[in-house]
C-alpha cells in the first residue's frame, strides 16, 4: 500500500501535463491583462494619490508649524524691542527730569543770589543817601554854628574853643 | 496511466480493491472529471489542438479538474477586483475604502510596499501588477482548493511550474532592462578567461534556472503535502475501522491541519511573490553585492 | 504588528545574503550533467563510444571548479 502510494506520487504528481500548462498560461495571462486594466490601475493610482495627499498634508502641517514659529519669534522680538523702547523712554525721562531739576535749582540759586545782590545794592544806596543826608545836616549845623559864633563875638580863642568843642562833639556823636 | 484505480465509475466502494493510498492520490491528482462524490460526477471535455497548428499541433489540452479550478479562480478574481477597482475609481481622494475594498487594500498595500518596494527598490512600480496578480492567483487557488470538492491547482507541479516560468521571464527581462543586453551577457561570463566561456556560459544559463526552480518545488511540495496529510488523517479511521479513532484522532487533527492550511495558503502565496520580487531586486541591482553590504551595515 | 512587519524584512535580508548559494548545488550538478549528456549524445551520434563521454566528464568537472572558484572569489571580496 505504501509502495503503491509512493509509485503513484512519483508517477502522477510529477507527470508533465501540457494541457494544464497551456491552460494555466493562457488563463494567467488573461487574468493579468484584465486585472491590470480593471483593478490594479485604479487601486494603485488611488493609493498613490492618497499617499501623496498624506505627504502633502504632513508637509503643509510642518509648513504651518514653521510659519507660526516664525510669527512667534517675530512677536517675541517685537515685544523685547518694545520693552527696550519703554526702558529707554523711562531712562530719558529720568535724565530729563534730573536735568530740569538741576537747571531749576541753579536758576533758583542764581535768582536768590541776584536778589541778595539787589538787596545789598539797595542797602548800600540807602546807606549812602543816609550819609548824604547826614553830611548835609552836618554842613547845615556847621553853618548854623558859624553863624552863631559870628553873631556872638569874634573872639579868636572863643572861636577856637567853640569849633573844637563842636568837632569833638560831632566826632563823638558820629562814633 | 497512473490514474487507473480512479477511473470514472469505479468509486462505488469497498468492493473494488481501492486502497486508501490510491484514494488519497486520486484526490491529490488531476482528473478528467469533476466529482461531487455521493452525487455523481461531471465528465469534462477532452480535446487537443489540431495537428495543423504549427508548434503546438497535437497538444492534448483536455479540460481537467484543475483547469476548471483555475477558471473558477480567474472568474472570482476578475469579479472581485473589478468591483473593488470600480469602487476606487468612484471614490474621491479624501474617502477611505470600506468593506471588501478595505480588506483587499490591506493585501494590495502589503504586496506593493512590504514586498515589491522593499525588495525591488527603484522602479518597483513596473512590477507591481505582475506581483499582485501572482499573489492573488496563488492565494485564491490555495483557498479555493480548501473548499470541499475543490482541487488545489497550486498543488500541481504543472501550474506552479508555469507560474515560475512567468516569474523567470519577468526576472530575466528586468535584468536585461537594468543592465542592457551587453551587461546581461557579460554577467553570464562573470569575468573568466574567454577560452573558458564555452564552459561557463552554459553553466551560468543553468544557474539562471535553478533559483526559480527551487521556488517552484517549495510551493508545490507544501501545497501537495498539506492535502496528503489531511486525507491521511481522515483515512486513519477507515483503516482502523473505528469510529472512536475517527472522533478522537482524525477529526480534531484534520481540523487543525485544515486551519493550518489556511495559514499556509497565505504564506505560500506570500513566499512565491516575495521570492520573485527578491530575484527581480537582485537581478536589477547595479554592482551586485552592494545591497548585501547595506543590509549588513543596517544589521550591526 | 511590529513582528509581522519585521518578518518580510528579515526574510528578504537572509535570502539576499544567501542569494549566491540558493541554486548553487543544482547549478553545479546541472552543469556537470549537461556536459556529460552532451558527450554521451555526441558519442552515440559519431560512434566514438567512451571518449567524448569522458571528455564531457572532464569539461563538466572543470566547469564545477570554475563555478566554485567564482563563488569563493565573490565571497572573499565581501
Amino acid at each position: 500500500m505504501l509502495t503503491s502510494g509512493v509509485v503513484l506520487l512519483a508517477g502522477s504528481l510529477l507527470t508533465p501535463n501540457p494541457g494544464l500548462i497551456f491552460w494555466t498560461a493562457v488563463t494567467f495571462v488573461i487574468v493579468l491583462v484584465i486585472l491590470r486594466k480593471v483593478a490594479w490601475g485604479p487601486i494603485i493610482s488611488a493609493l498613490e494619490e492618497r499617499e501623496k495627499g498624506i505627504q502633502s498634508s504632513i508637509d503643509r502641517a510642518y509648513q504651518a508649524k514653521e510659519e507660526s514659529e516664525a510669527i512667534l519669534r517675530k512677536n517675541r522680538e517685537l515685544l523685547s524691542k518694545a520693552d527696550a523702547d519703554a526702558d529707554r523712554i523711562i531712562r530719558e525721562g529720568k535724565e530729563y527730569a534730573e536735568k530740569l531739576r538741576a537747571e531749576l535749582t541753579e536758576k533758583a540759586q542764581d535768582e536768590s543770589k541776584k536778589m541778595i545782590a539787589a538787596a545789598m545794592d539797595s542797602i548800600e544806596q540807602e546807606k549812602r543817601r543816609a550819609l548824604d543826608v547826614l553830611r548835609n545836616e552836618v554842613a547845615d549845623l556847621a553853618v548854623k554854628g558859624a553863624e552863631k559864633i559870628i553873631r556872638t563875638a569874634l573872639d579868636a580863642d572863643m572861636q577856637k574853643k567853640i569849633v573844637n568843642s563842636m568837632i569833638q562833639d560831632l566826632s563823638s556823636k558820629r562814633n | 496511466m497512473a490514474t487507473a484505480p480512479a477511473v470514472p465509475g469505479e468509486h462505488s466502494g469497498e468492493a473494488e480493491a481501492e486502497t486508501p493510498g490510491a484514494v488519497i492520490m486520486h484526490h491529490v491528482m488531476d482528473s478528467n472529471e469533476f466529482a461531487f462524490e455521493p452525487f455523481g460526477a461531471v465528465e469534462l471535455p477532452r480535446m487537443s489542438i489540431p495537428a495543423s497548428v504549427p508548434l503546438l499541433g497535437g497538444l492534448d489540452i483536455s479540460i481537467t479538474k484543475r483547469v476548471v479550478m483555475i477558471w473558477i479562480v480567474a472568474v472570482a478574481l476578475v469579479l472581485i477586483f473589478s468591483i473593488v477597482g470600480s469602487k476606487y475609481k468612484a471614490m474621491g481622494v479624501r474617502q477611505a475604502p470600506s468593506g471588501m475594498a478595505n480588506t483587499m487594500e490591506a493585501l494590495v498595500e502589503f504586496i506593493r510596499l512590504d514586498v515589491a518596494k522593499a525588495n525591488i527598490g527603484h522602479g518597483f512600480e513596473k512590477h507591481t501588477p505582475f506581483l499582485l496578480t501572482v499573489f492573488m492567483f496563488i492565494l485564491f487557488c490555495n483557498l479555493f482548493g480548501l473548499i470541499p470538492y475543490g482541487s488545489t491547482a497550486t498543488g500541481d507541479i504543472n501550474v506552479t511550474l508555469t507560474l515560475s516560468v512567468f516569474s523567470f521571464f519577468v526576472i530575466q527581462i528586468a535584468s536585461v532592462r537594468a543592465h542592457g543586453v551587453v551587461g546581461f551577457l557579460k554577467h553570464l561570463t562573470v569575468g573568466t578567461h574567454w577560452a573558458l566561456w564555452i564552459i561557463m556560459v552554459p553553466i551560468e544559463i543553468i544557474g539562471l534556472f535553478t533559483k526559480p526552480f527551487a521556488l517552484t518545488v517549495r510551493l508545490f511540495a507544501n501545497m501537495a503535502a498539506g492535502h496528503i496529510v489531511i486525507l491521511s488523517l481522515i483515512f486513519i479511521s477507515f483503516i482502523i475501522k473505528s469510529y472512536v479513532a475517527a472522533a478522537v484522532v482524525s477529526v480534531p487533527f484534520a481540523t487543525f491541519i485544515y486551519l493550518l492550511e489556511i495559514f499556509v495558503a497565505f504564506l505560500q502565496a506570500f513566499i512565491f511573490t516575495m521570492l520573485t520580487s527578491l530575484f527581480i531586486g537582485l537581478a536589477t541591482a547595479h554592482e551586485g553585492g552592494h545591497d548585501e553590504h547595506d543590509t549588513a551595515v543596517a544589521h550591526h | 504588528m511590529n513582528g509581522e512587519k519585521r518578518f518580510p524584512e528579515d526574510f528578504g535580508h537572509s535570502v539576499r545574503a544567501s542569494s549566491d548559494y540558493i541554486g548553487l548545488g543544482l547549478q553545479v550538478s546541472g552543469g556537470f550533467a549537461f556536459f556529460v549528456f552532451i558527450g554521451y549524445w555526441a558519442d552515440s551520434k559519431i560512434g566514438t563510444s567512451p571518449f567524448l563521454l569522458l571528455a564531457g566528464v572532464v569539461v563538466g568537472m572543470v566547469g564545477m571548479a570554475l563555478v566554485l572558484m567564482k563563488v569563493v572569489r565573490a565571497a572573499n571580496k565581501k
